[in-house]
């Protein structure tokens, strides 16, 4: 993939912003947003079909974040792509401003789906891409959520509307860092098998390196290939993906985050990630 | 037009099948099972409009709101 140190660069500066903002608004969760970096950089600049000039165009290929406490992210992703001015990062999750701690559609320039009830993102992404399945060209919608998401019921009841209605231009990404608020997701209510559990309900499911860009093209060529029906990517991930002491340390830091911590994050960043 | 004596059990397919029929756009999405508001006749007439999805109805919540999301005029019931 020729533009594989590409996006390797701008997932280090999506990194970077992410840090950042966060840091500045004292405010939300480093390692949720960082175990989403490459799929969303893989996203926004290979896979998707936009127009960064026209956010609202009617053609444009859809994202859900069901993961919404991961959107730095997104908002990084965006303001990177051009979506809006970069300079409203540095305004995170302050009254009044365009980037709050949860995605909002009319607030935020590339926002296709609200986010953050944990589990609705599937629900939301069947309905969305049941719309626009009529059209042709078909937008696809892509979905993306996050492992401890999937204790919760109605992902499962969405699950299986994705089964009986097979809208093809869906594809749904679970997040498999193994990691949820309070611990392990393992340790607390486990999902493995997950990719058993999924094809049991009917889905076609690829399990890829989430922070590979050529395993996660691999997947989505393989799941494309497939006969029709709901399609899977299970994206082996690491929570705090980046930063080598979120890495180590399994809980995710939010609320309190010190200047200190912030400051060592950015080090490791700005020295490229070693 | 739908007389607005009628409960609105008796009333809610008739009054879809008219919005349809006069050019309206819209889409019904229903669940719950024996629910009273069965759109059976409207589903026969324009059976691309509705998606029943049985007991799942938190699910049918978040599926209206795609449709919705996705540009369509969305009735629930259940």
């Amino acid at each position: 993939m020729e533009k594989r140190a590409f996006l390797e660069e701008k997932a280090l500066a999506v990194r970077r912003d992410v840090v950042r903002m966060i840091g500045l608004a004292r405010s939300g969760f480093p390692a949720s947003s960082l175990s989403i970096v490459d799929v969303l950089v893989w996203l926004y600049w290979k896979v998707m079909t936009l127009r960064t000039e026209e956010p609202s165009w009617e053609g444009r290929d859809r994202f859900v974040l069901g993961k919404g406490r991961g959107c730095p992210a997104l908002y990084a992703v965006l303001a990177n792509r051009s979506f809006f001015p970069r300079d409203e990062l540095w305004s995170y999750r302050r009254l009044g401003a365009m980037l709050q701690g949860f995605p909002e559609v009319r607030r935020t320039p590339g926002v296709d789906a609200p986010g953050g009830s944990p589990g609705h993102g599937l629900g939301l992404a069947n309905g969305l891409a049941l719309a626009l399945r009529e059209r042709t060209p078909a937008p696809s919608v892509f979905c993306l959520v996050g492992d401890g998401e999937l204790q919760e019921g109605v992902f499962w009841e969405s699950a299986m509307t994705s089964a009986s209605f097979s809208p093809d231009n869906l594809v749904l990404i679970v997040d498999r860092d193994g990691q949820q608020m309070g611990g392990g997701t393992e340790e607390i209510m486990p999902l493995e098998p997950l990719a058993d559990k999924l094809r049991a309900f009917g889905w076609t499911v690829e399990e890829c390196d989430g922070h590979d860009f050529l395993s996660l093209e691999g997947a989505l060529v393989s799941l494309r290939s497939s006969p029709k029906g709901p399609r899977c990517m299970v994206v082996r991930t690491i929570s705090g993906k980046g930063v080598s002491f979120l890495e180590k340390n399994s809980s995710d830091q939010c609320g309190s985050l010190s200047r200190d911590f912030i400051d060592r994050a950015l080090r490791e960043l700005e020295r490229g990630g070693d | 037009m739908t007389p607005a004596s009628k409960i609105t059990e008796d009333a809610y397919e008739p009054a879809l099948m008219e919005f349809v029929a006069a050019g309206g756009n819209l889409v019904a999405v229903e669940g719950g099972d024996g629910s009273p508001f069965g759109v059976s006749s409207f589903k026969e007439a324009y059976p691309e409009r509705v998606f029943n999805l049985g007991s799942a109805e938190q699910d049918m919540i978040l599926a209206a709101a795609g449709l919705a999301l996705g540009g369509k005029n969305v009735c629930v019931s259940s």
